[in-house]
């Protein structure tokens, strides 16, 4: 063993108050991180597994939005809620997808958010703060499926009553759990077969339907899935998210709506003589207006499913290691034919929902960032004091022949031996403590637990890579700690050994 | 032949606002083989004039020769190799490191050069030396294990391990009782006739003085006396601030 190493050990057992106040620091930091990144990968997990098994399958397919980042929520965008796009040339693009000899199955969806409501306005005394009036307790997210290969690609539900939507049938399939709280707000009891009324929002603005419950859903698994999540018919779908003929319709306006339109005179619009100038004949009389009243052409269009529309295709691999290389391949495809359709993974499906695991590593790494900044000004602190103590022995390996190279050597072995065992031991207490939660099988209670839990339980796990990634990091702590101390060492001059006491 | 030539070195430290000359126009040299005594009361010069020979100090002025060889434009890593292949220490207070044990304290100047030394060779020749200074029986004790006299003596065989031609000690005896100083003085002695190692001591034990071959007596920064045993002449000077 190298003489700074066989030092390093000796030192560490020689000082041991020292050894024991920067060991219990690295410690602590190696365990925080394991059991922090186990909270996280777990969180991940859960999440990925709730969207990719029910939602979003491996890979996902949407349309372009120059407005931002679409993902199964809509579009991320800064002025509020922009149109989702549909996928332009759906049956090629579908027929792409299914060229990849990897894609297992996939199917074509939309969504939109939608409210239930009971038909009244909210009365004073409903107290928000109460469980039945907390508007998330009736809110929806719809997904509008096609019944003929949906249940086939995702199989992630059980059935509570009634039966799944079949074919062109329509109706609303929605979770057992969600369907209770609708039916505690409504006070009524809500079943299969009755009927509620739901509004849906979209950009185009909102619309009312009136769907009939054809089934409640319960979750197979213990995954982070909200109990929003609904299944509608797709028409239905289409109807409430705006995705009609009339959506698509070009208006033709007369010459004068377009000269008006067009002017950069407000005054001239909304002057002050506007009700002084006021024509006592604008053109407007009963009959034309009966007549155009008279005329529902608009209307119908407005309501007419654009049938063929979709705004997302989501596929299930055979292969999951081919994930990348399908959407790397699919993205180079619809650029080659000048498709606007993107190809992407279950985070970007996921939107808001996958970027929060990121957000609360980022937040976590944040922290531990601070907490390292203390741990190395501390820790810094105290090899400093070691080294002043260890003037004479420093000065004398000085005079005796060891260069400024080996003293630097000497301390580096000592902050990073120090660093391995105490990380190391910090890590496995973080194991431990990670198999005990686990052990425990806490219940997460409600739905930010959840997300945090990834799932109904708390299953916290390490990985290899976080385990010797919390180790790698606390010696790089201890490391860094260790460089102002050395550059105190190396300022010490021979001529300290002899005036050791 | 002069080993060692001291020509005409001053020392002065800044003790805040003053000076202190340490070290005040001293000449000498020593010849290779000498066994010789710096002397001198406390504040007389002595260990500045020590540390300047190691080569852990520079002077203010006038030069320091080792082997022929002006030290002044040394690089600090010229001078840390001159120290390991040169020179060999022996401090007042032992300085043993004191997490290794005898046979490796000895061995650790060895480990600093870049010289290989084959293993059994090297291992004779450790064990040569321990056996030398009398600790056998004591080669797996930590320091803090060993008496004053055991330790000074690892130290003694620390600075011969890489065969120095010239060996500095510190007033090595200072923290020793009478008898057992007098059993180092006579180790370094016997050393000197079997190896034909330059050793020179400071010391203000009149005792231990009386032992040397060649005494050097300094006051205030100056020599004041400089004979070898048996001869009155002197052959160095002091041209300070008479």
């Amino acid at each position: 063993m190298p003489v700074t190493l066989r030092i390093a050990f000796r030192n560490l057992f020689e000082h041991k108050s020292k050894s024991l106040i920067i060991g219990i620091l690295l410690a602590l930091g190696a365990f925080v991180l394991v059991v922090g990144n186990s909270f996280i990968d777990a969180s991940r997990q859960g999440i990925r597994t709730a969207f990719t098994d029910n939602y979003t399958g491996d890979v996902f397919v949407s349309g372009v939005s120059p407005d931002g980042a679409v993902s199964l929520f809509g579009v991320t965008s800064v002025g509020g809620l922009a149109a989702t796009p549909v996928i332009p040339d759906f049956d090629k693009v579908l027929a792409t997808i299914h060229d990849s000899p990897i894609v297992d199955k996939a199917t074509g969806i939309a969504t939109s958010y939608a409210l239930v409501t009971r038909g009244d306005e909210p009365k004073p005394a409903d107290d928000n703060s109460k469980e039945e009036n907390d508007p998330a307790s009736r809110f929806l997210f719809l997904f509008g499926i096609d019944a003929h290969d949906y249940w086939t690609v995702f199989n992630s539900i059980d059935i509570a009553s009634g039966s799944a939507l079949k074919p062109g049938q329509a109706g609303l399939v929605i979770n057992e759990k969600q369907l209770a709280k609708i039916s505690k707000w409504m006070g009524r009891t809500l079943g299969v077969g009755d009927k509620i009324i739901v509004q849906g929002f979209s950009s185009s603005g909102m619309k009312i339907r009136e769907l009939t419950i054809v089934a409640t859903y319960r979750q197979k698994g213990d995954g982070a899935s909200p109990e929003q999540m609904a299944f509608v018919d797709i028409d239905t779908l289409r109807v409430m998210a705006g995705m009609t003929v009339g959506a698509n319709e070009a208006i033709t306006l007369t010459k004068s709506e377009t000269s008006m339109l067009s002017t950069d005179n407000t005054d001239a619009l909304f002057g002050d003589n506007l009700f002084d100038a006021a024509p006592t004949n604008a053109g407007f009389n009963e009959k034309l207006i009966q007549s155009q009243l008279a005329d529902t052409t608009a209307r119908e269009k407005a309501n007419t499913a654009d049938t063929g529309a979709w705004q997302f295709i989501v596929i299930k691999t055979k292969n999951h290691a081919g994930v990348p290389a399908l959407i790397k391949s699919l993205n180079a495809t619809f650029q080659k034919d000048g498709i606007a359709a993107v190809a992407g993974d279950w985070q970007k499906a996921a939107g808001p929902y996958g970027q929060s695991v990121d957000v609360i590593r980022i937040v976590f790494t944040i922290a531990i960032a601070i907490l390292s900044i203390v741990a190395i000004i501390i820790i810094m602190n105290t090899f400093v004091i070691s080294v002043i103590e260890r003037t004479g022995e420093i000065g004398t390996m000085r005079a005796i022949g060891a260069e400024k190279g080996f003293i630097r050597k000497l301390f580096a072995a000592e902050a990073v031996v120090l660093s391995l065992i105490f990380s190391t031991i910090g890590a496995f207490l973080g194991m431990g403590f990670v198999a005990i939660l686990r052990a425990l099988r806490l219940e997460a209670g409600n739905t930010f637990l959840e997300v945090l839990f990834g799932g109904k339980y708390l299953s916290p796990f390490v990985t290899p890579v976080s385990f010797f990634l919390a180790i790698l990091a606390m010696i790089a702590v201890g490391y860094i700690a260790h460089l102002y101390p050395v550059s105190v060492a190396l300022k010490i001059q021979p001529v300290r050994a002899m005036q050791q006491d | 032949m002069a080993i060692i030539e001291i020509r005409d070195v001053r020392k002065v430290y800044p003790l805040g606002k003053v000076e202190v000359q340490a070290v005040k126009g001293v000449t000498f040299s020593i010849e290779k083989g000498d066994f010789i005594s710096i002397a001198g009361p406390s504040g007389s010069g002595k260990s500045t004039i020590l540390n300047m020979i190691g080569l852990i100090d520079k002077p203010t002025a006038g030069e320091v020769f080792i082997d022929g060889k002006a030290t002044s434009g040394l690089s600090d890593k010229e001078l840390t190799r001159f120290r390991h292949e040169v020179l060999g220490f022996i401090f007042q207070s032992f300085n043993l490191i004191p997490v290794l044990n005898v046979w490796e304290n000895i061995e650790f100047p060895l480990l600093l050069g870049k010289t290989k030394i084959p293993a059994s060779e090297k291992t004779a020749w450790i064990d040569w030396l321990i056996a030398e200074v009398g600790l056998t029986e004591w080669k797996t004790h930590k320091p803090n294990e060993l008496s004053g006299g055991q330790r000074q003596r690892v130290a003694i065989a620390r600075a011969l391990v890489t065969k120095p031609q010239i060996v500095l000690a510190d007033e090595p005896t200072a923290n020793l009782d009478s008898t057992t100083g007098e059993q180092i003085i006579e180790l370094m002695k016997k050393i000197n006739r079997e190896l034909d190692t330059t050793f020179i001591f400071s010391t203000h034990d009149a005792k231990i003085v009386d032992v040397a071959d060649h005494i050097i007596r300094l006051r205030d920064g100056q020599i004041t006396e400089n004979r070898r045993r048996g001869e009155d002449n002197v052959s160095g000077s002091s041209r300070g601030e008479e």
